[in-house]
């Protein structure tokens, strides 16, 4: 289990399942910031199998660069072929309910879960 | 039919070009995705902006000037010296009380009597009156700070809120009772205007911005003095009303320290379409009264008529009570 602490939010990669868990209020301050973040996610995906989970269930807030970094990390998974992406969302959060249904237009094999 | 070889540079170029497109087509999508993500938290951004707006608002109602700008950061703005102000100044009062205190479960008192006063106080923040302070049942609201717009304008608006919450404490009076209190609730009202001191009074520790001065004790006392579901205004107050306002001479009461006696109207409501308004059946003339012939046809009669008959009784009542 690898965890990043990314400023009020914490992603934790659990190896076993290929699942990556955002807890928090994601709202670092510009796309420089989130380097970091895209190169865990970047890690995460070299070692999981053929479909990643990304569980955003717990993650109140996320800010443009944020969604950005999140978004060019599905179109590099889609260039590469793999790892198939399912997103947990949930609804109850506002940002979630449409910015992560447009993740599936960036790539057609992203399942979303609620 | 022309053959295309693999390495032919225009199938090479061909491929570039797709690849180029896919990637546009991507970048179209994730700058779509990215602009609605950001209108999603601007526009809730946007509605909290406004709900902190509407909250600041009520909160200048419920704080004082002091005690606001202090937590909206305004130190600047505090001002801590005294200044004098003509105000009118609210009183109310629950009749009974302490009778009622000691009858009724604290649970429940506690909670009819917040109720009580969140409705109350809603009603006096709906006519822009500054809440000065609860005592125990008791209310103290002024009209002219720290917004001041005129004289007659604060003594109207006072009259209104007054009206508005006798009105609903009828209703209240009922559920009061239906509560178990058999007291009801009847609540006694005073206002009056003149020049007051506003400041802050208290100690080092303990600061209340409030007012002080002669005329908020006549206020206070005009309440005392009021009928059962009353509200007694001085003749200052009274001149500042306009003519919808419908008001009866009640009494002329003598000030200590103060040479000139006041003259105490009760204010009935509005005229004509109250049912309150002026009434034809009961004279009061001091201590005395004269009580006219009532007759109720159920048949002929409208149930106005019944109300405004219950009205007189209910006001005789009082009046018997209060001249004993």
């Amino acid at each position: 289990m690898k965890t990043l602490n990314a400023g009020e939010s914490t992603i934790t990669y659990h190896e076993a399942e290929s699942l990556l868990t955002f807890t928090g209020s994601m709202r670092l301050a510009n796309m420089k910031e989130y380097d970091v973040v895209a190169e865990f996610l970047h890690e995460s995906s070299e070692s999981s199998k053929d479909r990643l989970t990304l569980d955003l269930k717990s993650l109140r807030f996320l800010n443009s660069s944020g969604i950005t970094t999140l978004s060019l990390f599905i179109l590099t998974c889609k260039k590469q072929g793999y790892p198939k992406i399912t997103v947990v969302k949930n609804d109850t959060i506002s940002w979630q309910q449409k910015s992560i249904t447009n993740f599936k237009k960036l790539w057609d094999e992203v399942e979303i879960e609620n | 039919m022309e053959h295309q070889h693999p390495y032919d540079p225009n199938v090479k170029w061909k491929e570039e070009r797709q690849k180029l497109l896919d990637e546009i087509q991507d970048l179209k999508v994730l700058y779509k995705t990215i602009a609605e993500h950001s209108s999603t938290i601007e526009n809730e951004l946007e509605t909290k902006n406004q709900e902190i707006t509407t909250l600041i608002q009520q909160l200048r109602k419920y704080l004082s000037p002091q005690l606001y700008n202090l937590i909206l950061g305004e130190q600047g703005k505090t001002d801590l010296s005294y200044k004098r102000k003509f105000l009118t100044i609210f009183f109310s009062d629950i009749i009974g009380f302490t009778e009622i205190s000691d009858r009724i479960d604290p649970e429940i008192l506690s909670e009819v009597l917040n109720r009580y006063l969140n409705e109350m106080a809603q009603i006096a923040i709906k006519f822009g009156g500054t809440i000065d302070k609860f005592i125990g049942d008791a209310l103290m609201i002024f009209f002219g700070d720290p917004e001041y717009v005129d004289d007659q304008r604060h003594a109207q608006d006072c009259g209104h809120m007054a009206i508005a919450m006798q009105k609903r404490i009828r209703e209240l009076d009922i559920e009061w009772k239906n509560r178990g209190i058999s007291h009801g609730l009847k609540v006694r009202m005073g206002m009056h205007s003149g020049y007051c001191t506003v400041g802050n009074f208290g100690s080092e520790n303990r600061m209340d911005y409030t007012i002080i001065g002669g005329n908020v004790n006549i206020a206070h006392r005009l309440e005392s003095l009021s009928v059962p579901n009353g509200i007694f205004i001085s003749s200052i107050t009274r001149n500042l009303l306009s003519e919808e306002f419908v008001t009866r001479f009640s009494q002329t009461f003598h000030v200590k320290g103060i040479h000139y006696p006041i003259d105490i109207y009760e204010l009935l409501g509005y005229r004509d379409t109250d049912s309150q308004a002026p009434d034809s059946y009961l004279i009061q003339n001091g201590k005395g009264f004269q009580l006219r012939n009532i007759e109720f046809d159920p048949d002929a009669d409208s149930p106005e008529k019944l109300q405004k008959i219950e009205n007189t009784l209910h006001r005789l009542l009082s009046h018997i009570e209060n001249n004993r």
